[in-house]
């Protein structure tokens, strides 16, 4: 069908060329960061130094301190929100660090249809079955108190608080 | 961008009773969770996804099965002038509904003794707006080809497929089938999480992938509708 043109001889079906130009080449960019992105995690803006499992306890016991376990999942959302808001806040972190040996345990069910041992046996050990949940446990005495989910930085510190006490 | 057709479209939109219901129930509800708990912050107003699906909704697909397309395209409007029009009134419409929910929530938390950090309010509003611009490209898109409101049904079939994939990915022990139906979340609903992005030292790949997602949507839907042949036959 002949295309109509107006009277400045532009038609009213035109291509949209410079559009179409920009998503490819922003496609092209979004592969090409995703890649990079992928293979070079940016670093993470959180202010907490994150103990390895297998020393956690150890340290726990020489410093007469609770840990506390963060489990997460790499696409759990509100996981990153509670990485922004209270592991990456100077304050929090800080009393958090006073306060606990913290130690990441992070699911990789979705991803690799698995968990590592160490991971699942505190998982089962715990009964975490949402993300977040933070759990302070003190080997001392083997008592545990667990935080479900994120309702903000306020509150998520409140709970912290109140479970140190109680574990103690 | 055409000025006459952005505020039909707003005047069109802000007359019709049953957006207007849903636009109350969608600002509403959150600030009543916001009330009850202000401690919680803004995790309960989400984003803009509602107010654009209240404003976006058959933003196309209504003008082509009442036969205002054919009236409108009788006149010389381009026709990339009118999609870039209706995606920016209903991006323009949830931008503002959504900025004055996260203002209004705000005043709420400071009237009940918890104070929003500047930096969450700037944080929520970012990522507000984006959604806002965001999630309207691809219903622009799905408004092209859709008559009605048949974007919403194409947009919810597409929400329970990936949905599905997610489901049973894991159980028959195939991640990939998980980032497909990932992946066709992340394009239905293009959202820039700035809560990710201040936590990462570098993180392009959000905003590239959101900026790809609206481009290619727009440029999808002007494509499309420039294909569309209209019938100017009488159906009386």
């Amino acid at each position: 069908m002949p295309r109509l043109r107006d009277a400045r001889g532009t038609t009213s079906r035109a291509m949209p060329r410079v559009l179409l130009l920009v998503a490819v080449a922003l496609l092209i960019a979004r592969v090409g960061t995703g890649v990079w992105e992928h293979q070079h995690p940016p670093a993470l803006g959180e202010r907490l130094t994150w103990r390895p499992l297998a020393a956690a306890q150890a340290e726990a016991a020489a410093a007469h301190k609770p840990i506390l376990y963060e489990f997460s999942a790499e696409w759990c959302g509100p996981c990153k929100v509670l990485s922004s808001e209270v592991f990456a806040d100077d304050h929090s972190a800080h009393l958090i660090e006073s306060w606990f040996v913290p130690v990441r345990v992070v699911d990789t069910q979705r991803e690799q249809g698995h968990n590592a041992p160490d991971v699942q046996a505190l998982q089962d050990k715990f009964k975490v079955d949402a993300f977040p949940t933070l759990v302070v446990y003190n080997p001392a005495n083997d008592h545990h108190e667990s935080v479900v989910g994120y309702m903000g930085k306020a509150a998520e510190m409140q709970e912290l608080t109140q479970a140190l006490v109680k574990v103690r | 961008m055409n000025g006459t057709l952005i505020t039909a479209f707003l005047r069109q939109r802000l007359t019709s009773p049953i957006r207007l219901a849903f636009l109350f129930l969608a600002m509403a509800f959150p600030l009543l969770f916001v009330a009850a708990a202000p401690a919680t912050g803004f995790s309960s107003l989400e984003n803009a996804f509602n107010f654009a699906l209240i404003f976006g909704a058959g933003m196309i697909g209504q003008d082509t099965a009442s036969g205002v397309l054919q009236l409108l395209f009788a006149r010389p409007v381009r026709r990339d002038t009118y999609v870039l029009s209706r995606w920016f009134a209903a991006s323009i419409a949830a931008a503002a509904a959504s900025v004055a929910q996260v203002g209004l929530a705000a005043l709420i938390m400071a009237a009940r003794g918890s104070t929003p950090a500047a930096a969450d309010v700037g944080i929520t509003l970012a990522n507000h707006l984006t959604s806002a611009f965001g999630v309207t490209a691809p219903l622009v898109l799905l408004s092209a080809l859709a008559p009605g409101l048949g974007d919403l049904g194409l947009l919810l079939m597409f929400y329970i497929s990936s949905a599905i994939l997610q489901t049973v990915a894991p159980a028959i022990n195939q991640p990939i089938l998980a980032n497909i139906g990932q992946i066709v979340q992340q394009v239905l609903s293009p959202v820039i999480d700035f809560h990710k992005v201040q936590l990462s030292a570098m993180a392009w790949n959000p905003i590239v992938a959101w900026a790809s997602t609206v481009t290619l949507s727009l440029a999808l839907a002007i494509v499309v509708l420039n294909r569309k042949e209209l019938s100017y036959a009488s159906t009386s």
